[in-house]
């Protein structure tokens, strides 16, 4: 990569959209010209202040809100008042201006949940990515393979042995595990493997969060949550305690089979 | 409400006038309201809201737009080019020169770099191809730096140009 195509690249390098191989290579071409070097770092740094001192301001937003809420009263009530030609009685106005706010918490609050289900979708993106990186391309990465080693780490991430063991079901048997990330959350990522095909499992303490998304379909109760991000297959469940993410080939149905065995068995 | 900060914060570095703005931003949340039907599920909401924000700023017209601004950006002291260091760079100096820049301009820089979208994001909110999004991004950072460590031979030969 020259300097031209580092200049060209530099917006998507900034915001973290370049993908691994590319960003690589600006990487690597950064540690051998220091110009290029230079002037990336006093962007990132210009970059900094700005969002420093720009998004720093204060900002009052609650004038524009509340005058938001009451047009949105006006226009319910506009609804309201064809019915007789005579301003609505108090009562009715009142109602309505109720009414309205509570459309407009409702609307706010779906506006937030779809942000939810949207950090749902990076769960599952870096779940997909990371199977791709570690079991697919077999990317380097110290493995416990060990029965009582991944039994120890599981129990250290309060999660009960045999729930991985449960999902060792023929002819798959759990090979490896180790932690990771995904979200910036702790995973504990356990690949099954029948000797040809692998597929992986991310497990995690449920908590109080739950794994929003769209709902495949409902199995002993639970909800099973289903994403395809390129060649995987994302299927997600959540039992009384667990998370429990399965990746797998697009073209297998491993994932659906055992995110069901996971909400029938743990 | 959720993002009415962000919005507002845009807004007013758009139009450089706080009444316009908050006009704007109060369009913004009545069209979402009128419009959630048309939100698909799953898609961006901070993305969606910018989109409509910026729907609104250009069906006003040049009329609620910024007017070219009369006072020109004092240049700086002249400093070396190339790692500038800009982590201490004066903010009402900072300020200003984001101001001067054109509307394009500025407007890549706010939703890029003050908002933290992604160029992809950019292309959806601005219907712009990812290409033009990122030139645009290129000039624009270009432009902030050009105002704020001016060149000593530039300056001298736009100075020259001038007389």
């Amino acid at each position: 990569m020259d300097c031209n195509q580092v200049g060209e690249l530099a917006p998507l390098y900034l915001t973290g959209e370049l993908d691994r191989e590319r960003a690589g290579a600006i990487d690597a071409h950064l540690k051998s010209c220091p110009s290029c070097m230079c002037e990336l770092e006093s962007q990132a740094q210009l970059d900094a202040r700005i969002r420093e001192v720009i998004g720093g301001e204060k900002v009052d937003a609650g004038g524009v809100e509340e005058r938001v809420l009451a047009r949105i009263s006006a226009e319910r009530l506009s609804i309201v008042r064809p019915i007789s030609e005579r301003p609505a009685p108090l009562h009715r106005r009142r109602w309505a201006i109720a009414a309205a706010a509570v459309a407009a918490v409702l609307l706010l609050a779906a506006v937030s949940y779809l942000d939810l289900i949207r950090r749902a979708a990076r769960v599952y993106a870096d779940a997909a990515s990371d199977h791709r990186r570690e079991v697919i391309q077999q990317e380097p990465r110290p493995w416990l393979s060990d029965r009582a080693a991944i039994s120890e780490l599981a129990e250290k991430q309060g999660i009960a042995p045999s729930a991985l063991f449960a999902l060792s079901s023929a002819p798959y048997h759990i090979e490896r595990a180790r932690l990771c990330f995904l979200d910036g959350k702790i995973f504990l990522h356990a690949v099954y493997t029948d000797g040809e095909r692998e597929f992986s499992v991310y497990f995690r303490v449920r908590g109080d969060q739950t794994l929003p998304g769209r709902a495949r379909e409902i199995d002993n109760g639970r909800i099973l949550h289903e994403s395809t991000l390129g060649n995987q297959q994302v299927a997600g469940v959540q039992t009384k305690d667990l998370t429990v993410m399965v990746v797998s080939d697009r073209d297998s149905d491993d994932a659906l089979h055992v995110a069901r065995l996971a909400a029938e068995t743990l | 409400m959720p993002h009415s900060r962000s919005l507002l914060r845009v807004a007013r570095r758009l139009t450089l006038n706080s009444a316009a703005a908050e006009d704007i931003v109060q369009e913004t949340f009545l069209r979402a309201w009128r419009s959630f039907d048309q939100f698909e599920a799953g898609s961006n909401a901070r993305a969606w809201l910018f989109r409509i924000l910026f729907n609104v700023f250009y069906a006003q017209g040049r009329k609620a737009r910024s007017s070219a601004r009369v006072v020109p950006f004092p240049a700086p002291e002249s400093q070396p080019r190339g790692g500038t260091d800009f982590s201490a760079l004066d903010a009402a100096m900072l300020s200003a020169a984001l101001d001067d820049l054109s509307e394009e301009h500025r407007t890549v820089i706010l939703l890029a770099v003050v908002e933290g979208f992604t160029c992809r994001e950019l292309a959806e909110i601005l219907s712009l191809p990812i290409g033009t999004v990122m030139s645009r991004l290129s000039r624009a950072r270009q432009s902030l730096r050009e105002i704020l460590e001016p060149p000593a031979p530039r300056l001298a030969r736009a100075q020259a140009s001038a007389k």
